[in-house]
């Protein structure tokens, strides 16, 4: 099977050169899974977002999110509800935040655990379609409809919560997905009924 | 083409009687009921319309799957087509918006009371959207059109300008569809205007379809073969 037919391509979010070698080392000998790109952070991988050819898993580290509380990987990471975000297991990490990817594994297994495990999440997450997608806007979806609705272009949502604007735009992508709403009047209708901004909020602009 | 579609023989109450949202572009065409017997054609001929025209219109506005061919489209008279698309302009402004933004102003009203000026101002807004959308083709496009005919070329303007600037004035009645159908109260009490709201706005947004399927792929297609033989 040529690497072009391989079924799940691979992104590989890790800081260490090590993990990232020895995991692209373990999946490229597989028949099913290919290593697209490995990234050392988040702010790299947004970077680069656009210019990633075709993925449909992440691997990452979960240390990488800077936040001693709890969090969900949606709302820090700017991917597809289709992309299976897999969680790269090297210490402890708080179970509340691990139930928000689509599964884990640990780096101390023997490799070809790891291959099992790997195939069992993404079977088990696939096929993508017939999933119900999560229509539920994300905290930090939520967060960027309040700006739009109160009429700020992209680049001042950009500047405002410090992302760039083909993040933002990614993310006006999803809200209009999921939510089936186009326009900015109608978002900001949406928003108001949906208690996201109140009308003193536009009064303010 | 297909035998159903309709011609000139049949009867124009028959038309009417096929399809009841007719009715909505026959006041385009300065047309009423009262028609009797007569046929297409006969009430074409009495009233001036072009009979191409007509059935042009009248076929696109009820056959999904209908597709004008060559000969067909070269009958139609441009000019009378930018005459019934004014028309229509004129109609959504005048009519068939205001008695949705009034209906949906009684609902929120009544339902909604402190959402009821964020409605009026979506509703202002999407009214002058419209209004500067119909004022550029009017006072731009259709004259230009209209030269064209009499094989004048405009050194400023051209088709491909039209393609760009023309915007989609379609996607906010999707979002108040949505936003109505999602988020008004569940409460029965409301129901009937909700669904009178529903059932105009959808039917609007169909002939808004409609007539800028007759400008983009009609009026405009034909005009571009005009400007590059000039």
């Amino acid at each position: 099977m040529t690497t072009l037919l391989k079924k799940y391509k691979v992104l590989i979010i890790e800081p260490s050169p090590v993990i990232q070698a020895g995991l692209t080392a373990i999946l490229e000998k597989t028949s099913d899974f290919q290593i697209i790109r490995c990234f050392n952070d988040i702010q790299h991988f947004d970077n680069n977002n656009k210019d990633i050819p075709e993925y449909n898993i992440i691997l990452i580290n979960p240390g990488l999110v800077n936040t001693y509380r709890p969090y969900e990987i949606r709302n820090i990471l700017t991917v597809s509800d289709k992309t299976i975000l897999i969680a790269i297991i090297t210490n402890y990490i708080n179970p509340q935040t691990l139930g928000s990817f689509d599964g884990t594994f640990e780096i101390y297994n023997e490799s070809a655990t790891i291959i099992q495990q790997l195939r069992k999440i993404a079977g088990e997450s696939s096929p993508k379609s017939n999933r119900v997608e999560n229509i539920e806007l994300s905290a930090r979806e939520k967060e960027i409809l309040a700006s739009v609705a109160k009429g700020l272009t992209n680049k001042e949502i950009a500047e405002k919560h410090h992302i760039s604007i083909h993040t933002v735009i990614s993310h006006r992508k999803n809200i209009t997905r999921k939510t089936d709403i186009k326009t900015v009047s109608g978002l900001t209708i949406y928003a108001i009924f949906n208690n996201i901004i109140s009308q003193q909020d536009l009064h303010l602009i | 083409m297909n035998s159903t579609y309709f011609t000139g023989k049949m009867k124009m109450a028959d038309l009417i009687l096929k399809n009841f949202r007719l009715l909505y572009i026959l006041p385009s065409f300065e047309l009423g009921i009262g028609i009797g017997e007569e046929s297409v054609k006969q009430v074409c001929e009495k009233k001036g319309i072009s009979l191409n025209l007509f059935l042009l219109v009248c076929n696109l506005y009820t056959f999904n799957d209908y597709k004008p061919d060559n000969n067909t489209l070269k009958a139609i008279p441009l000019d009378a087509l930018t005459r019934f698309l004014k028309n229509s302009h004129k109609d959504y402004l005048e009519t068939r918006m205001p008695s949705i933004i009034t209906h949906i102003m009684e609902l929120v009203t009544s339902c909604h009371i402190n959402h009821a000026n964020i409605f009026e101002q979506f509703c202002k807004k999407y009214r002058d959207e419209v209004v500067a959308h119909f004022k550029y083709e009017e006072e731009i496009v259709f004259p230009y059109i209209i030269r064209l005919l009499e094989g004048k070329k405009s050194d400023n303007y051209d088709i491909k300008q039209y393609i760009v600037n023309h915007t989609d004035i379609d996607s906010a009645l999707h979002d108040l569809k949505n936003i109505i159908i999602k988020y008004m109260p569940g409460d029965c009490s409301y129901y009937n205007s909700a669904r009178e709201i529903l059932i105009d706005l959808s039917m609007f947004e169909d002939d808004l379809e409609k007539h800028t399927l007759l400008e983009d792929k009609i009026l405009i297609s034909l005009a571009e073969k005009i400007e590059s033989r000039i």
